[in-house]
This record gives C-alpha cells, sequence and structure tokens, in this order.
C-alpha cells in the first residue's frame, strides 16, 4: 500500500533486507500516479488505517494541564508587569487576533525597540520539540525565560517580575491558592505552561479530513495535500503539527542566505547554541498550522504572503521549480491548516 | 581507702562497659536496620525501561529511515521520558549518586545521551533531503534530455545519471562500499559536464545528485554512530556498579546483623550470669539474714532479760529507797504496839497481885475463921493490890490499849501486803486492777514521802484494767515519788486524777513543784537521764515507767511549766478479757 511516492530505498545496516519498491518509477507520468495515489487515498472504508499510513496527523483536542493553573497563566500572558516599563506583555507579540504571532516582521518589544526575529505562533507550540527558531530552549517553560530576560523584548528579569506582581494582593492571592509556595519565578513559568497547554487548535478542515471525514476539503485543496506530500514539502513539514519536530538548514539546496546577504546573527540559528559549523544557517522548522494567519514568513519574516513563502521554499529548500496551478493548489490546502481559536485566548 | 578506691575503679569499669555494649547494640541495630537505602528492585525496573526506551529509540530511528515510520515524531517522544526516566532513577538511588564512580557513570550516560539527540537531529535533517532528492531525481534525469538540448549530451549524461542512481540506490540498500565509491566518481564526472553547469537550466540536477550523495554518506555515518553510542552498555554498568553497591551494602548489613545478633547473644548471657549472680546472693542473703535474725533474737532476749534486770534493779533501788521510810513506818506502829503491850504487860501484872490479893483474902474469909488480925491484913493487902490497879477508868483505858495495838498490828499487815505486791519478780502476772485503789496502795507505802504533803484525790469512775498490777505499781510509786521530790519543801500539793477516755482509763499525777525545764523536757524518758545529784536517783526511774506503759500499748504524756508544776498522764487501754464495771 503506497501513498508515499515513491517508497523510499531501504536502507538496512544490519543486513535487514527490505523489499525495494518503485525503483522503475520514472517510467510513468508523474500526473497518473497522482492520480492513482489519488484514488488509492479516497478509498472509502480505509480510514484510520490510512491516518497512521499519512505522514501528517491531526492534533489530540486536549493536552493534559491543569485548569486553575492555565487560568492564571491566562492572567499572566496577558499581563503586561512582565516587561520592565510594563508595556509589553506575552500577547503583544503572541496576539490571538494575530493567529498567536504579531503580523510585524520583526517584534517590537519594551521602549518600542525593534526586536531580532520574527515571533513564531504561539498557537500549537506545545507540539514543538523544542522552542525558539534555534530550539534552545527544551520546553514552554524554558521558553518563557528567554523574552523576559531580552533586552530586546521584555528586558527584565524574573526577581524584578516576582516583585512587580507580588505587590498586587489581588494576584497574589489568587496565585497562593494554586500555587501554595506563592509567586515565584519557577511556579508563573509553570503556570505559563499550563496555559499554553490550552493554546491548541484542533478541528482544522485538513485534521477533519485526516480523520476521515473525506469532504471536509475541497478537490482543489486535496490536491494541494498530494502536491505538498509529492514536491517534499512534507518531508520536513511532517508530523501532528506539521513541522516543528526537526531542524533543517535554511538554503538545504540553495544558498539563501547568499543570495539575501547582511547576514545577522538570528540567521546563524541553531549555530548560536551548538557552535558547530554543521549547524550554521540551521533552525527549527516552524510548524505551518494557521500558517494563514502568521504573515509574514521564516525567521526574518522576509516573505510578505504565503505564495511569496511558497516561492522560496520551492527554491531554497526542495531545489525545484513548479507551475504557478501547483503552488496556487499547495497554497490552498495550506488555508485549510486553519483552525478556530481556543476560547480562552482573550485577555 | 585503697579498697574503697578498688571498689569505685571496678563500678567505674562495669558501668563504662554497660554502657558501651549499650551503644554498640544501638549502632548496630541502627546499621543494620537501615536495610537497603533504596528498592533495588525499582532501580533495576528503571535501567530496565531506560535501555527500553534507549533500543526502542534506535529501532524509530531506522524506522523513519526506512519509512515505516511516516514522521519524526515517534523520534522526538523519548526527549521528555529520558528526562523523567533519569530522574526517577537519580530520586531512586538517593545518596548513592554522590559516589564518584557513579556520578561519573551518570554523567557519562548524559552526555552520551546528547550526544545521541544531536546525531538524532542531523539524522532527521540529511533524512528529509536524501528522501526529497531521491523522489526527484528520477524525474530530473527524465527531463534531462529536454533540459539539456543536444541528444547526444542527453544521450551520454542520462545513462551517467542512471547509473549513479543506481549506485546510490544500491549503496542506500546494501551499504556497499564499493557501490559508494563508484557514485562518488560518476558524480565527479557529472560536474565536469558542462552541461550540467547551469543548474536552474537543469532543474539543479547537479545539486540533486550532490545531495544524495553527500546526504547518504552522512546519514551512514549518523546512523552507525548512532547504533555505535554505548548507551546500553554504560546504563548496564551504572545498573551493574549500583547492584554491586547494593550486594555490598547487603552484606555489611548481614555482618551487622551478625554482629549485632552475636553482641546481644553476648549480653543475654552476661544477663543470664548476672541473674544467677543475684539469685546465689539473694539465697545467700536468705541464710544470712536468717543467722542475723538469730543473733537479734538472741540479742533481743538477752535485752530483754538485761532490762528485766534493769527493771528489777530499779525496783529495788526504789524499793531500797523506800526501806527507810517502810522500816520507820513500821517502827512507828511496832514501838506503839510494843509500848501499849509493856503497858499491859504492867497492868497485868499488877492486876494479877491484886486478883491474887483479893482472892487470899476471899480464901481467908470464907475458910479461915475469923481472925480479925489476919482478916484484916489481908483485906489491907487486897485493898492497896486494888489501888495500885488503878481505877475502872484505867482498866477501861487497857481495853482501849490493846484495841489500838490491834489497829497498829493491822497497818502493818497492810504496809507488809504492799512490799508483798511490789517486790513480786514476776513482770507478766496479769491481773484486773482497779486504779484508784492502785493509787492508794502506792499513797500508803509512799506515806513517809506524802506526809508533809497535800494530796488530793480526784478520782473518777474507772474499769479495771488487765494489766501487770506490779508494774502499774511501780508507775505510780515513781510518778508520785517524782511528784514529792519535786515539792520539796514548798507550799506542796500533789493532785491524783483518774478517769475514764475512751475505752482507756486516764489517770494523772499533778505537783505545783518546780516544774521541769524546756531543755530536760524531751529527755526525761531517756534512761539514765536524771537532774538530781550524784547518789540520789538512777535516773532509770521515768524510762522504766515509759517502757511499762508503752508495754501494755499506753501512752504516757507530760506537761510542765518551770515555777508552776508538773503533770504526768497515763492512758492505759482497759485491755482483755473484757471485764464487768468496777465502781
Amino acid at each position: 500500500m503506497i501513498t508515499w511516492v515513491p517508497s523510499v530505498m531501504s536502507r538496512a545496516p544490519f543486513g535487514v533486507r527490505r523489499r525495494r519498491c518503485a525503483g522503475t518509477l520514472s517510467a510513468l507520468p508523474r500526473a497518473v500516479l497522482s492520480a492513482f495515489v489519488f484514488v488509492m487515498v479516497i478509498a472509502p472504508g480505509l480510514a484510520s488505517a490510512q491516518i497512521q499510513q499519512e505522514p501528517v496527523q491531526p492534533i489530540p483536542k486536549r493536552i493534559d494541564h491543569d485548569p486553575k493553573k492555565a487560568e492564571l497563566g491566562r492572567a499572566l500572558f496577558f499581563d503586561k508587569r512582565l516587561s520592565a516599563d510594563s508595556s509589553v506583555s506575552c500577547a503583544s507579540c503572541h496576539n490571538p487576533a494575530k493567529g498567536g504571532a504579531d503580523g510585524l516582521t520583526t517584534s517590537v518589544g519594551i521602549h518600542g525597540k525593534a526586536g531580532a526575529i520574527n515571533a513564531p505562533s504561539v498557537l500549537n507550540a506545545a507540539f514543538n520539540f523544542r522552542q525558539f527558531w534555534d530550539g534552545r530552549a527544551r520546553s514552554l517553560v524554558e521558553q518563557a525565560d528567554g523574552p523576559v530576560n531580552n533586552p530586546l523584548e521584555m528586558g527584565t528579569n524574573w526577581p524584578d517580575v516576582v516583585q512587580r506582581l507580588s505587590a498586587d494582593p489581588a494576584f497574589k492571592s489568587a496565585f497562593e491558592q494554586v500555587y501554595p509556595t506563592g509567586v515565584k519565578a519557577e511556579n508563573l513559568r509553570g503556570a505559563l505552561d499550563h496555559f499554553q497547554r490550552t493554546l491548541i487548535t484542533p478541528g482544522a478542515r485538513v485534521d477533519r479530513y485526516l480523520a476521515g471525514q473525506t469532504d471536509a476539503i475541497t478537490a482543489t485543496e486535496l490536491r494541494g495535500y498530494q502536491l505538498f506530500k509529492s514536491y517534499g514539502c512534507v518531508a520536513c513539514h511532517q508530523g501532528v503539527n506539521f513541522g516543528g519536530n526537526m531542524f533543517q538548514r535554511f538554503g538545504a539546496i540553495g544558498d539563501y542566505f547568499k543570495d539575501r546577504g547582511g547576514i545577522k546573527p538570528a540567521d546563524l540559528g541553531r549555530f548560536n547554541v551548538t557552535k558547530q559549523e554543521s549547524d550554521r544557517h540551521f533552525f527549527k522548522v516552524p510548524s505551518l498550522r494557521n500558517v494563514a494567519l502568521t504573515a509574514p514568513y521564516f525567521h526574518d519574516g522576509s516573505a510578505k504572503t504565503l505564495s511569496d513563502a511558497i516561492d522560496v521554499m520551492f527554491k531554497y529548500q526542495l531545489g525545484r521549480s513548479a507551475p504557478p496551478a501547483d503552488k496556487s493548489d499547495i497554497n490552498a490546502f495550506l488555508q485549510t491548516l486553519t483552525a478556530e481559536l481556543p476560547a480562552n485566548f482573550k485577555p | 581507702m585503697s579498697i574503697g578506691n578498688f571498689r569505685h575503679l571496678r563500678l567505674g569499669l562495669a558501668l563504662a562497659v554497660g554502657l558501651a555494649c549499650i551503644a554498640g547494640l544501638y549502632y548496630l541495630y541502627q546499621t543494620s536496620a537501615r536495610g537497603g537505602a533504596f528498592n533495588i528492585s525499582e532501580v533495576n525496573a528503571e535501567f530496565r525501561a531506560l535501555e527500553r526506551l534507549d533500543s526502542e529509540w534506535n529501532a524509530d530511528v531506522l524506522r523513519s529511515r526506512t519509512g515505516l515510520n511516516k514522521n519524526y515524531d515517534a523520534v522526538i517522544r523519548p526527549l521528555t521520558t529520558v528526562d523523567q526516566i533519569s530522574e526517577q532513577i537519580t530520586a531512586t538511588i538517593g545518596d548513592l549518586a554522590k559516589d564518584d564512580k557513579i556520578k561519573s557513570l551518570i554523567e557519562d550516560i548524559q552526555k552520551l545521551f546528547e550526544r545521541k539527540i544531536t546525531l538524532i537531529d542531523n539524522f532527521k535533517s540529511q533524512d528529509a533531503l536524501l528522501k526529497n532528492s531521491m523522489r526527484y531525481f528520477p524525474t530530473a534525469v527524465t527531463e534531462l534530455s529536454a533540459r539539456v538540448g543536444t541528444a547526444t549530451a542527453a544521450a551520454e549524461i542520462t545513462p551517467m545519471a542512471q547509473n549513479f542512481m543506481n549506485r546510490m540506490l544500491h549503496a542506500a540498500s546494501t551499504g556497499d562500499a564499493d557501490s559508494m565509491t563508484a557514485g562518488t566518481r560518476l558524480l565527479e564526472q557529472l560536474r565536469q559536464k558542462p552541461q550540467l553547469a547551469d543548474a536552474e537550466r537543469t532543474g539543479n540536477f547537479l545539486l540533486h545528485a550532490a545531495t544524495i550523495h553527500d546526504q547518504l554518506a552522512k546519514s551512514d555515518a549518523v546512523l552507525a554512530e548512532i547504533n555505535a553510542l554505548p548507551v546500553a552498555k554504560r546504563i548496564g554498568e551504572l545498573n551493574g556498579v549500583i547492584n554491586t553497591i547494593f550486594e555490598q551494602q547487603q552484606q555489611q548489613q548481614r555482618l551487622y546483623r551478625a554482629a549485632l545478633i552475636g553482641l546481644s547473644a553476648v549480653l543475654l548471657l552476661a544477663v543470664f550470669v548476672l541473674g544467677w549472680y543475684l539469685w546465689r546472693s539473694y539465697r545467700r542473703l536468705e541464710v544470712a539474714v536468717a543467722d542475723r535474725t538469730k543473733e537479734l533474737s538472741h540479742t533481743l532476749d538477752e535485752l530483754r532479760d538485761t532490762q528485766a534486770q534493769v527493771v528489777q534493779t530499779e525496783k529495788m533501788s526504789s524499793l531500797g529507797q523506800m526501806v527507810a521510810g517502810i522500816v520507820h513506818e513500821i517502827n512507828t506502829p511496832i514501838a506503839y504496839v510494843k509500848n501499849s503491850l509493856q503497858l499491859v504487860e504492867a497492868q497485868l501484872q499488877t492486876l494479877t497481885a491484886a486478883f491474887g490479893s483479893a482472892a487470899t483474902f476471899l480464901q481467908v474469909l470464907t475458910i479461915y475463921p475469923r481472925d480479925d488480925v489476919d482478916a484484916r491484913r489481908h483485906f489491907r493487902q487486897a485493898r492497896n493490890s486494888m489501888r495500885t490497879v488503878g481505877t475502872l477508868e484505867d482498866l477501861q483505858d487497857l481495853g482501849q490499849t490493846v484495841t489500838d495495838s490491834l489497829e497498829g498490828v493491822a497497818r502493818i499487815t497492810e504496809i507488809v501486803g504492799d512490799l508483798k505486791n511490789f517486790s513480786r519478780l514476776d513482770r507478766a502476772a496479769f491481773d484486773v486492777f482497779d486504779v484508784n485503789k492502785g493509787f492508794d496502795a502506792t499513797l500508803s507505802i509512799a506515806r513517809n514521802l506524802v506526809k508533809h504533803i497535800a494530796v488530793v484525790k480526784d478520782y473518777g469512775l474507772v474499769r479495771d484494767i488487765w494489766c501487770s498490777p506490779s508494774q502499774i505499781n511501780q508507775v505510780m510509786l515513781n510518778l508520785i515519788t517524782n511528784a514529792c521530790q519535786a515539792t520539796a519543801g514548798r507550799d506542796s500539793r500533789i493532785v491524783l486524777r483518774s478517769r475514764m477516755a475512751g475505752d482507756s482509763v486516764e489517770f494523772e499525777v499533778e505537783d505545783n513543784g518546780a516544774g521541769i525545764s524546756n531543755e530536760a523536757l524531751p529527755k526525761i524518758f531517756d534512761p539514765f537521764f536524771t537532774t538530781k545529784r550524784v547518789g540520789e536517783g538512777t535516773g532509770l526511774g521515768l524510762s522504766i515507767v515509759k517502757k511499762i506503759v508503752d508495754s501494755h500499748k499506753g501512752q504516757i504524756t507530760v506537761k510542765s511549766e518551770v515555777g508552776q508544776g508538773t503533770t504526768f498522764t497515763v492512758i492505759l487501754p482497759t485491755g482483755e478479757p473484757a471485764m464487768a464495771q468496777a465502781a
């Protein structure tokens, strides 16, 4: 049963032989193959078996969390006192109205300072294996340290935040009811973590489609999905989050940075963390969920529209050209990754 | 002194040994009871889990590589689980984590996992690119002829490209180094082709070929390294070390427990030995006590005898004191009686002569003829004799004299009777006794002493008591004697009282004498305590009194005020058997 065209050569280092497939695929026109696959995919009664075979998966409806802690985290998320001049909260750059991002090329921090990097969406960040473009935080709890201590973002530190928040008796008592040890950095981080676990967007049309609701997406969108797979976008934008579980070089085939020029520290990506040459310009593959809401794209916010982004990806990651029709189908498909925002994602 | 020190030393030593044993016992108990600072089976289970996770991880990497896993989600899941399990293990082994060897192994394992994570990250990036380029390359080859142009160039390049593709596929599926080398060579040749120089025109043909080649090589290397990481080995080592340490701990604990048992046994033995000693001492003690008791009994008997003797002596001495008085007492009635009898004797002589003369005269009158001269002579004789007798009153007086004498005798009898009573040796002769009568008897014995003293008798209605009359008499005599001596030469007066006090009889001797000072008062019942001059009295009087009262289960109290007088009060129970009321 093949949905991946063609099946990958099996590399078996310990001599376990695996059936080789599709070595002679070059004989078939790609279009016919696509149609064949299309038929295979919508064959009825194989829905659940097929989900397992898909490289992308729907997200679960809920991640386990403590509702009381999540509620505290919600208050904190929208609380500007987390910044030095009380002008910036988490929601400033991870705005519910802007798909969990801020719609800017690079974010704006305290005192109106321009940030260094494009803000990724907070939506579904809980499914990412690392946080930040360079993956330096292993968890959402660790991630909270970043903006708080970044002089271009919130420009403060946890002791000061704790002090500002502790001075508010209402907040303090509400906090102590849930966290008996009181207003402390680890508890603030924990609360934010629990809240972000609720910022997931299940129920996107693509998810419904993957769950078996074959009419959830249109034919064009479905075609876009097939192209998404066959062109190889899915090689990196796979998994439950359509990405977010691996690093990849930005400019895998082409040299993106050479063409763009003006290297900044943020452009070094993972290299900033590991100091390995082999990691230069490597970034965490972002999740494509709700991608339609989070323009501009890439860490430098250089792609203003989704079709711009698709163009860049084709050129530098896939190293291929594609007809505009295909690209537009893929674009259409990507629209189906948009879902409703969680109800509690508001101040 | 040296012996005393030695004893102290031994005691101190014994105590020290005892304390050391207890301390040792406690210590051994604690160390052996600590019973495994961690749960070894839990630890082993956690290590198993970690090993499983690691091998599953490797398997998932391969599954991703071979396409069995359709995405890399399975390969990122262990990231959080590894941390959880590591924390669990560290928590379970507790203090052991501070051991140097273990610490270094743990650090090793952590580093290995870090390396594994990095390698897997690399793997994912490489694998994605490899798969994409591999998927595209056949198409690229197909479209090459359309792109490159001249059929010949296409005819030359395409086979080379296909050959390259096949080599790569072969190398990918078999790991054949020759295929890899051939592929490398082919790639180099392809790079030489000028037609392929324009990347855009050729659809990035060379780039993809290079990607396939490079990523395949890297992928091989990465997978090889991932699988070569000695994670499982180190985990096994760590597990082994922990188990060894655990075994050692168990061993040590067994030793401690054995030592504990040993020490306990020794101590138990010591306890038994001590117990036996104690038992032995106890038995000996019994014997010793019995001996002592016998000794004491003897001594007590001797003392009792002595006491009796002393009492007797006192009695004798007090008796001696009384001898003079008694002698005087008796002398008076005796002189008295003697006088009277002498008087009667004399008078009887005259009477007898008168009676003789009268009888002769009568005879003459009756027998002989009347010879006036003889008759007158005998008449004159008779008359004279009759005159010497005295008058009729004189004769009547004689009768009285005899009566008086008889009284004197009676008095003597009384005195003798009292004396007899008094000097009786047997001390245990109990009898009924009337206190009032006792007082009177004593007064008569002591008449000499009390004759110048006013005696007031304040007798109440008392029952008879069951006691030793001689002893109680002695008590009374002693008290009265003391009272008399205290009041000597003054306006002296003693009061004798008796009354019932509940079921007991109370009698009192009160004097208005000199009194007893406060210093002397507590000592008056002490033996040999006396305020009299040497040679006067023995100082035993009151102590014997007290002894007698005590032996009768009675009570004696004294009230005294210097210059005012003294009162001795004796209370005696009526004793047994119950007696009829005496008036």
